[in-house]
């Protein structure tokens, strides 16, 4: 814009005069003309923008008010001041409705005023023009930007359609794997990375996932490894090493349309964005762009990729809830082996299998004997304990295919797939020894356990029911416990229950002769003392000590075990007065099996009650 | 008054006052583009990261909402006069720090001007009073 200046139009000299001599006083440049169509000429042509026209009401040449109408139609941002030496009201009116700014009087009074009002008028003027040019640039750039806008709009409908079809395809996968080939499908024409990486905790295992949109050579993909773990370690403040993690690598070349499937020589990982997978309070993993390209992501796809990572936390937290739950329907809480239910369909499924490809299926019931004294005497948390360390020692000891389950209580359920009646045996019978030799640990003792079963089969060609699985490995069992326990019985259609050992299959001691050598005594008790005896016997028991007897002992006597257990401090000796039970005695042969109580204990002794588990021996009784 | 480069204590409501405001708009900002939820894990970093230099800045406490310094103020009046200045000052110099392994120079291209802006405040200042 040209300097703002003022212009003069008037007939009357000595007014011009002193109004140009006044505003060039004060710094303006002044044009003055006597003349409408000079004044029109000189708005044309000077390189002076006229901002305040100062004019007569007459013009030589025409009427100031017709002139006024056709500078108003020239530049509406001019302003005008009409100035009069003879004012009229009517004259004023007709003025303003011309369109002038001041209506102002001659003789001038106060310059100072008049000053001002020029000022003012030509402040205005400036304001007005610069409003004008910032429209016209604004106007220009929402033209120009047209174009730019529709980029940005198109950005942002591919971001949003993206965004939905994520959230979309995502509502129904619940599988890892799954959910990241999704995200992957769908950001490949958003960003321009060349690996995706997602670190993610699957079943206690970290997994990393590549999916890769280029052939990468493997440095690179070194790179987008080590740059993960190291921020993941970062996030969640704790060394996420490489050992820690399984690498699935996923190529996406031929899913990646226009991706380039050259392998790039410069290998090196110059830039990436990387987001913290966080969901329900937790850092479940993270995820990674990685490019070979400098510069390959803008803060836009900063903002995208961080609402995709939301998504995509949001949707594994959920899977793993699901997962979560759906391992919870199927699982004990308590022993994480199956539950009854759910062992029951699988029961169904291998029936069918079995009797369908005619292979052989062997189910055992497993009984912990005497569970429910750990309870009575050492408390449930140390009941639930043991019931833990015998679910382990069950999963451990059996093999993949087989099933174990929590059957109910201290009840476990073994199905051995294409497993014959006297494989199962085999297999039980060792798992009843490991159990028996191992020591159970409890919050304050160690316990010595003994398991029953009943095994039952279904073999070749059979035509037995599923229920009657069931049922002639539960008759097992129960024989098993009738036997005095710690043992294995089998069921045979033919024969009905036979004890393993029995059937030569690896023959054991079922109570192991122990390395204690106990002093003890023992003293029989009158039969009208007994009821005493048992009466003040209620505090712990332990039943299913066993004896080797040299000598046949009456059935239905009593007898009062004292015992002096050999612990390493004298402080920790206990005296336990054991009533030996022999009412419930099995005599086999030169085996009697017993059931014990201790009548009396200090107040340390519960753990000693192991140790007499662990038994006496007759032959130290008699010493 | 003081001279320029001179040692001087600022009182420590001012430093937690200009820091609080300082965090308060790396919040804002940064939250725009990354999310409050995401903000929230790399601050608790940036924290216990620092707290390993000044374990008073456990007192820092973080939601997905924004960083307080509340109770850090109270802690601070205890402790030597410079050291919540300098223990601020790292934990913005680590945010900046997973900022920048995160993404690069993207998003704290738009942060650093601010910082420099509170730094100039906090040194102008003697006494509290702006110079």
């Amino acid at each position: 814009m040209n300097f703002p200046g003022i212009l003069i139009i008037g007939n009357d000299p000595p007014i011009d005069t002193f109004l140009v001599e006044l505003f060039k006083k004060e710094g303006y440049e002044v044009l003055n003309v006597t003349e409408g169509q000079a004044a029109l000429k000189v708005l044309d042509e000077s390189t002076v923008t006229v901002a305040v026209a100062l004019i007569s009401e007459k013009l030589y040449d025409m009427d100031g008010i017709v002139f006024v109408r056709k500078l108003t139609s020239r530049s509406s941002d001019m302003r005008i001041i009409m100035v009069n030496s003879n004012p009229r009201i009517e004259s004023a009116r007709e003025a303003l409705l011309a369109g002038v700014y001041d209506y102002i009087t001659w003789p001038i009074t106060d310059t100072a005023a008049l000053i001002s009002l020029v000022q003012r008028a030509m402040n205005e003027f400036i304001l007005m023009q610069r409003n004008r040019k910032l429209l016209q640039q604004v106007q220009s750039e929402v033209t120009k930007g047209d174009v730019s806008s529709q980029i940005v709009m198109d950005r942002r409908t591919k971001e949003l359609l993206v965004l939905r079809t994520i959230s979309t395809e995502l509502s129904t996968i619940m599988e890892v794997p799954r959910i990241l080939r999704v995200i992957s499908n769908n950001i490949s024409g958003l960003f321009k990375y060349t690996i995706m990486s997602v670190l993610d905790e699957v079943d206690n295992k970290w997994h990393m996932f590549l999916f890769s949109r280029e052939s990468s050579v493997q440095n690179f993909i070194d790179a987008c490894i080590e740059n993960l773990l190291t921020l993941h370690s970062m996030f969640v403040g704790r060394p996420c090493t490489r050992r820690d993690i399984q690498i699935c690598q996923i190529d996406d070349i031929a899913s990646s349309p226009g991706a380039g499937t050259f392998l790039r020589t410069d290998s090196g990982l110059h830039s990436h964005v990387t987001f913290p997978l966080v969901a329900g309070g937790e850092t479940l993993g993270s995820v990674s762009l990685c490019s070979q390209m400098k510069k390959a992501f803008t803060v836009m796809d900063v903002q995208v990729f961080s609402l995709i990572s939301y998504q995509l936390a949001s949707t594994l937290y959920n899977a793993k809830l699901f997962q979560h739950a759906q391992r919870m329907s199927v699982t004990d809480h308590l022993t994480n082996l199956y539950n009854r239910r759910h062992f029951d369909e699988i029961l169904d499924h291998e029936y069918f299998r079995a009797h369908r490809y005619r292979h052989s299926l062997s189910l055992s019931l497993i009984d912990i004997d005497n569970f429910k004294q750990i309870n009575d005497t050492l408390g449930h948390p140390s009941g639930d304990l043991v019931l833990q360390q015998i679910a382990n020692l069950l999963r451990k000891s059996t093999r993949e295919v087989d099933i174990v389950a929590r059957y109910g209580g201290e009840e476990f359920a073994l199905l051995l797939p294409d497993t014959s009646l006297e494989q199962a045996a085999i297999l039980i019978e060792r798992l009843r020894l490991t159990i028996q030799s191992h020591s159970f640990v409890t919050a304050r003792h160690k316990i010595l356990l003994t398991v029953s079963a009943g095994v039952a089969a279904l073999e070749e060609g059979d035509t037995g029911t599923k229920e009657e699985l069931i049922q002639h490995a539960d008759e097992s069992l129960l024989i098993a416990k009738k036997y005095g326990r710690n043992r294995v019985c089998l069921y045979y259609p033919q024969k009905g229950v036979i004890e393993a050992e029995k059937r030569g299959l690896k023959e054991q001691r079922r109570f192991p002769r122990l390395p204690l050598h106990l002093p003890v005594r023992y003293i029989q008790i009158p039969e009208d003392k007994v009821d005493a005896m048992v009466s003040i016997s209620h505090d712990i028991s332990v039943e299913g000590i066993s004896f080797e007897a040299r000598e046949e002992l009456p059935q239905g006597s009593f007898v009062i075990l004292d015992l002096t257990l050999p612990f390493k401090d004298k402080e920790e000796q206990v005296r336990m007065l054991g009533n030996v039970v022999w009412s419930n005695a099995q005599k086999q042969g030169e085996k009697v099996i017993v059931g014990a109580r201790i009548l009396s204990l200090s107040s340390e002794s519960r753990c000693r009650i192991e140790k007499l588990v662990e038994g006496g021996c007759v032959d130290d009784l008699k010493k | 008054m003081t001279k320029r480069g001179e040692k001087h204590d600022i009182p420590i409501e001012y430093v937690i006052e200009v820091y609080s405001g300082l965090l308060d708009e790396i919040w804002r900002r940064v939250a725009y583009f990354i999310g409050g939820i995401t903000l929230q894990v790399l601050m608790s970093t940036a924290i216990r990261r620092t707290s390993l230099a000044f374990p008073f800045m456990t007192h820092v406490t973080v939601t997905v909402n924004g960083v307080s310094l509340e109770k850090l103020r109270d802690v601070c009046r205890e402790l030597p006069k410079r050291e919540p200045m300098r223990a601020l000052q790292n934990l913005v110099t680590e945010l900046f720090s997973l900022l920048v392994s995160m993404s690069g120079d993207i998003i704290i291209r738009e942060l650093t001007p601010m910082v420099k802006t509170a730094e100039e405040k906090l040194e102008h200042t003697d006494g509290g009073n702006a110079i």
